[in-house]
């Protein structure tokens, strides 16, 4: 359950925004962009401000691939493996990456620390093989760097 | 207060007056100078940022206040990072400069002298102070850069630049000496088509919207871009955002829309952020909101930031999300221009639509006709990444070849074994084969252009490796509204996988193509209706994918 200040927080936050339901996605994005994540409370405070039923803002919320419901690792690794990066060493990459973290791709390691991910695409595909740590995208990345890679920003 | 264009001319005035802050305290050789480091998303997923950190430490052990601008890139992406120095005449352009060369790099940089082992070279045709010229690199002398223009040479988060490299003449213009339906009038006679993957005519969409009975009418930006293996609105909009701006402004007041939305993909952040600030400051100097450079023509823009999945692109699901709802595509009449936002009638286009705008104001539909083949008027982007020598961004003339893009501009393939397929529009694309290379490439040709995705494949892949990427791709991202491609896409996706494996009886390619038949005619939106390309190509034109040898 979340504490007061946190409900204070999120309603601060939603305050800029109509309370139209034209706004409901930039409301998610912007509570998401405070917690991390959506937890169930801060959709209902959602429904609430937007006046959208809790249904309708529960289907919006897992319905959009960036939004997401359950608290992330605390790094978060995405390996592309589109086909401009796989014909450049991708799948190399993410077996290399996978090793070194111990965590299997599609999973948060128990610890909580690392999520490894596929995407399909992050659309810098000239510098490919692309991996995006925590936000910011590495191009060119040769497998046999991959290790270094996520020591350098501080192994999990 | 004058007209728009004499309005105009002021701000541009101004903007002259405003060169670069600091620049003349660099010392009488290097008054007007800056040096523009390609700080696109592909520049700072190679170190662009740390690149300019150290170039700036540099000019300072020298004490030279020339001022680094984090501008967006050339589209050479194969010369990443490059740096390019402008203000002394004749802008010169260097490649593939790493964060611990960028610092000893500065004395020949600033000299426009060669630098050993890296490319370099100026923006004209002729070679100056041991620089060779254009001609020396056939990545840009093989283009024809009309939206690209001010790409990677003028200054993204300064609006001042862009006026003083022409941007907002042609808006002026149209709100001077032309009423809406000239303007419909021109951009129709030019032969516009949309960029977005449709090639629907731009003023035909405008006209449709002018026509329609409600208020207010919407203009809706395109900028979800979610096609794997295309990146050219982002390029556009990281490296020239005023470029989309004032195309977006006129063919608003064309449509007769007040009110609009700029709809940027999710992960697009630097896309958002230089529009942002573009917008600000338009806005700031009465470029965007009421009454126009004072004329009778008002716009509000909201910037809207999207949150994943590639159907979330296709137009209709985009006003759904718009309006608060999930992204599911709407069924089909009535059409957006008639009933969109809310009911009202909206125009939606590409970013790269809307790019081409202010050159066909500008110059006229006679030149841009110039450009092109008679049936498809214009030049197109094309993303080159892949198994190829020199990846990146590139502006052609519609009717240029694959073989142009990727022998001549592109340098060829990478590695040694020769080029085995391209594949062309991404996941709703097809594979062509090495044999129709030649073919001119245009919208409604033997294979649809997509948004402009080319990525090339040497002969180590796999043609069903990349057929299950796609189609699992497609499958994962199908929004599940109707049948055919919800469980038709799944089904293809196993049964590629099937063959990929070796374990599909020869009865399945009649299967196959039955089935893509069938999720092709009976689906919703073009998602659906364009997954089974990719599957239906490599089946007729790969043997191998039917496990027969080559
Ligand atoms: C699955 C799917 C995804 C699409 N994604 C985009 C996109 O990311 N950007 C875009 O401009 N058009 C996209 N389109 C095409 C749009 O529906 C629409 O045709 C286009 O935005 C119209 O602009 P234009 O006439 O300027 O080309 C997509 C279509 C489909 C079916
Ligand atoms: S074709 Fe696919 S993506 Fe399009 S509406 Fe139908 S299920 Fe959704
Ligand atoms: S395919 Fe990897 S960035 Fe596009």
């Amino acid at each position: 359950m979340a504490s007061e200040p946190q409900k204070e927080q999120i309603r601060r936050a939603l305050a800029s925004f109509p309370r139209e339901q034209t706004y409901l996605l930039p409301a998610l994005q912007k509570v998401q962009e405070e917690l991390g994540y959506l937890p169930p409370w801060a959709l209902e405070t959602v429904s609430e401000y937007t006046r959208v039923p809790k249904s309708e803002v529960y289907g919006v919320a897992t319905h959009y691939p960036e939004l997401r419901l359950h608290c992330p690792g605390r790094r978060h690794i995405r390996v592309c493996t589109g086909v401009s990066c796989r014909v450049n060493g991708s799948l190399d990459v993410l077996r290399a990456l996978s090793e070194v973290l111990g965590v299997r791709s599609g999973e948060t390691r128990q610890d909580g620390e690392v999520t490894l991910e596929e995407v399909g695409c992050c659309f810098v595909c000239s510098v490919a093989p692309v991996v995006e740590v925590d936000g910011v995208f590495k191009g060119r990345v040769q497998s046999s760097a991959a290790a270094s890679m996520v020591n350098e920003r501080g192994r999990p | 207060m004058g007209t728009p264009q004499e309005r105009w001319r002021l701000l541009q005035g101004q903007a002259q007056a405003q060169e670069p802050p600091g620049t003349r305290l660099a010392g009488a050789r290097l008054a007007g100078a800056r040096l523009l480091v390609g700080a696109g998303s592909c520049g700072q997923a190679v170190g662009a940022l740390e690149v300019a950190a150290e170039l700036r430490v540099g000019l300072g052990k020298l004490g030279l206040r020339v001022p680094v601008v984090e501008a967006g890139c050339t589209g050479m992406c194969y010369g990443a990072v490059q740096v390019t120095l402008n203000g002394q005449g004749v802008p010169a352009t260097y490649s593939s400069i790493t964060p611990s060369e960028a610092a000893a790099a500065l004395a020949q940089i600033l000299k426009k002298a060669p630098l050993s082992s890296h490319e370099a070279f100026l923006w004209n045709p002729d070679s100056q102070t041991g620089l060779p010229g254009l001609p020396s690199i056939p990545f840009l002398w093989g283009q024809r850069r009309v939206v690209l223009e001010r790409c990677g040479l003028v200054d993204p988060g300064d609006i001042h630049d862009a006026l003083r490299h022409g941007a907002y003449g042609a808006l002026a213009r149209a709100l001077t000496e032309m009423d809406p339906p000239q303007v419909i009038a021109v951009v129709k006679e030019s032969g516009l088509l949309g960029r977005g993957g449709a090639y629907f005519p731009a003023a035909l969409k405008w006209e449709g919207c002018r026509a329609a009975r409600g208020e207010p009418k919407y203009l809706v930006v395109n900028a979800e871009e979610g096609e794997p293996g295309i990146f050219k609105d982002r390029h556009l909009m990281e490296g020239d955002p005023h470029k989309l701006l004032e195309g977006m402004l006129i063919a608003a007041y064309a449509a007769g829309s007040s009110r609009g939305f700029l709809f940027v993909n999710g992960e697009a952040k630097l896309s958002f952020e230089r529009l942002a600030r573009a917008l600000d400051q338009a806005r700031s100097l009465g470029l965007i909101g009421k009454r126009i450079l004072g004329s009778d023509f008002s716009f509000e823009v909201e910037l809207r930031q999207g949150a994943g999945g590639f159907v979330l692109g296709e137009e209709t699901a985009l006003l759904e999300c718009i309006e608060g709802r999930r992204a599911l595509p709407r069924v089909r009449p009535p059409f957006p221009v008639e009933s969109g936002l809310w009911g009202q009638p909206t125009v939606i286009n590409n970013v790269e639509t809307l790019a081409n705008v202010p050159a066909v104001i500008e110059r006229g539909a006679n030149w841009f006709q110039s450009l092109g083949t008679e049936k498809s008027r214009g030049t197109k982007l094309f993303g080159l990444s892949g198994n190829v020598a020199r990846p990146g961004i590139v502006e052609v003339e519609l009717g240029h070849t694959l073989r142009d893009l990727i022998f001549s501009l592109g340098g060829g393939v990478s590695g040694k074994a020769g080029l085995k397929a391209v594949l062309l529009g991404g996941p709703s694309g097809s594979l062509v084969p090495p044999q129709d290379l030649d073919l001119s490439l245009e919208p409604r040709g033997k294979f649809p252009l997509g948004s402009g995705g080319v990525v090339a494949l040497d002969g180590y892949r796999s043609i069903l490796d990349v057929v299950h990427t796609l189609i699992r791709f497609n499958t994962g991202e199908s929004c599940g509204k109707c049948t055919p491609c919800r469980e038709g896409t799944a089904r293809l996706s196993d049964m590629v996988a099937g063959l990929e494996k070796g374990r599909m009886p020869s009865t399945v390619f009649g299967e196959l193509e039955n089935l893509s038949e069938v999720v092709s005619l009976a689906s919703l939106c073009g998602l659906g209706q364009a997954a089974p390309y990719s599957v239906l190509s490599a089946l007729r034109y790969f043997p191998e994918t039917r496990g027969v040898s080559p």
